[in-house]
């Protein structure tokens, strides 16, 4: 291509440019008359399942983004800190070659997260006999309206509680406080799940985000594992309330 | 921390930006969904995936005036509706018109400039109907450079090809347009 033409390329790809932008205003005036036409046709009519579908897209995606973000903040952390954590772990190195005690709270806990699932067990070392474990809950605060609909309590070594509350609204909330033990394994489905890794009251947990809002929280110290999960029917389940609900919760 | 604090606050607020988008436009991407002859559940499918595209543009639209912004959704939900129907039917680039025409230097140095055939403000008042007389793939790679502003990696990905012969696909679809505006200026006279 000689030096004329691409000249000429250059000055044609921008008065395109300059004409599509035009465009684009006289266009976009007459699609906001015709939006406004819309609004106000019966025949325009979105089903309502599909108009909430498309607000779960959003926060789904939203939720993605900052649990993508937040990874990428703590890579760049990561990466000022690495001298310090090579350090960090030879020295770790020569104490778990050397202390029992490092040796057992290291491999207590155990997490695989695959494509669809994200399996919790927790590993040898935890001697429970010694661990006095949680023998239940109770929630201080719940929305309005929500009540005790269902519970099921067994105790003993392999202690397991659950109790199921429901609101006048299609509210369903559920909470699971179960005892693995050291060769049990919880499975939780994360398929086109968001999961991003949040503190509740001190204790590590994580949030998952798909139709419904999970908080998975882990005690390796007693081989437990509490799991609350919070749905509604007709409108998206409100992070804040649910955290709220989650950070209530007081174990014994 | 505080910049992973600023990040969850500008999430909320680009978050609390695309619900009231949302709101305002989603019977017009649905409108514009069903006038590319798709069924309803493919309808919902395009629209949802709009809304993905459009929330990776967010500190895009913001800026938008309103007019440029209806047109803008309008462009990337036809564009997603436009993709969607490629990759159902599994057309390869063999289909679009694009890839059978060989390269000429021809093309280039044939043509006459254009501002010696049309005044810019005639090329304006014709573009708009011409758009649509233009192929499929035309129209959505003009609208996608520069409505959408895709980078020449995803107009390539849009239309199943190399993003080198971008360059060259955008020449003979500007000047295809360029030649209906100016047949169709001649008609009027």
């Amino acid at each position: 291509m000689t030096r004329r033409e691409q000249l000429q390329e250059q000055y044609e790809d921008a008065l395109f440019a300059l004409l599509m932008d035009d465009l684009a205003w006289q266009e976009g005036e007459r699609l906001l008359e015709e939006n406004e036409r819309l609004k106000n046709d019966p025949g325009a009519a979105v089903p309502e399942d599909a108009m909430k579908r498309c607000l779960r897209v959003i926060d789904r995606e939203f939720a993605r983004k900052n649990a993508l973000k937040a990874g990428r903040i703590s890579w760049n952390v990561f990466k000022r800190i690495a001298i310090a954590a090579c350090v960090s772990m030879l020295l770790f190195s020569a104490a778990f070659a050397a202390s029992e005690t490092v040796r057992v709270n290291t491999l207590n806990l155990l997490i695989d997260v695959c494509d669809r699932y994200t399996d919790y067990r927790f590993g040898g070392g935890t001697d429970t006999a010694d661990t006095t474990g949680f023998s239940g809950f109770e929630v201080e605060w719940l929305p309005e309206g929500m009540t005790l609909t269902d519970q099921n309590i067994k105790s003993g070594n392999l202690c397991y509680v659950r109790k199921t509350y429901r609101g006048p609204n299609g509210e369903y909330l559920n909470i699971i406080l179960d005892t693995l033990g050291e060769a049990g394994v919880l499975s939780v489905n994360t398929e086109d799940a968001a999961v991003e890794d949040i503190t509740v009251n001190g204790w590590d947990a994580s949030l998952i985000t798909t139709d419904v809002l999970q908080v998975v929280i882990p005690f390796p110290e007693t081989t437990q594992i509490l799991i609350v999960t919070f749905s509604t029917e007709d409108m998206l389940p409100d992070r804040e309330v649910f955290l709220r609900i989650v950070e209530g919760i007081s174990l014994y | 921390m505080l910049a992973m604090i600023c990040t969850m606050t500008d999430n909320q607020s680009d978050r609390a930006f695309m619900l009231d988008l949302y709101q305002q436009f989603f019977r017009l991407m649905f409108f514009t969904a069903r006038k590319c002859h798709l069924q309803q559940d493919a309808c919902e499918e395009v629209v949802q995936e709009s809304l993905v595209k459009l929330i990776q543009k967010v500190s895009l639209l913001r800026d938008m005036p309103q007019p440029v912004l209806a047109a803008y959704i309008v462009s990337a939900t036809r564009n997603t509706a436009f993709d969607y129907t490629r990759r159902q039917s599994r057309q390869n680039a063999r289909v679009g018109s694009l890839d059978d025409e060989p390269f000429s230097a021809g093309l280039v140095s044939d043509s006459p400039p254009l501002d010696d055939q049309l005044e810019a403000a005639e090329l304006r008042g014709r573009l708009s109907s011409v758009l649509k007389e233009l192929s499929k793939d035309d129209r959505a790679l003009l609208e996608g450079k520069y409505i959408l502003q895709y980078s020449d990696e995803v107009l390539a990905k849009m239309l199943n090809c190399k993003a080198g012969s971008i360059r060259m696909k955008l020449t003979r679809a500007r000047r295809r347009a360029f030649k209906l505006m100016k047949a169709e200026g001649g008609e009027e006279q």
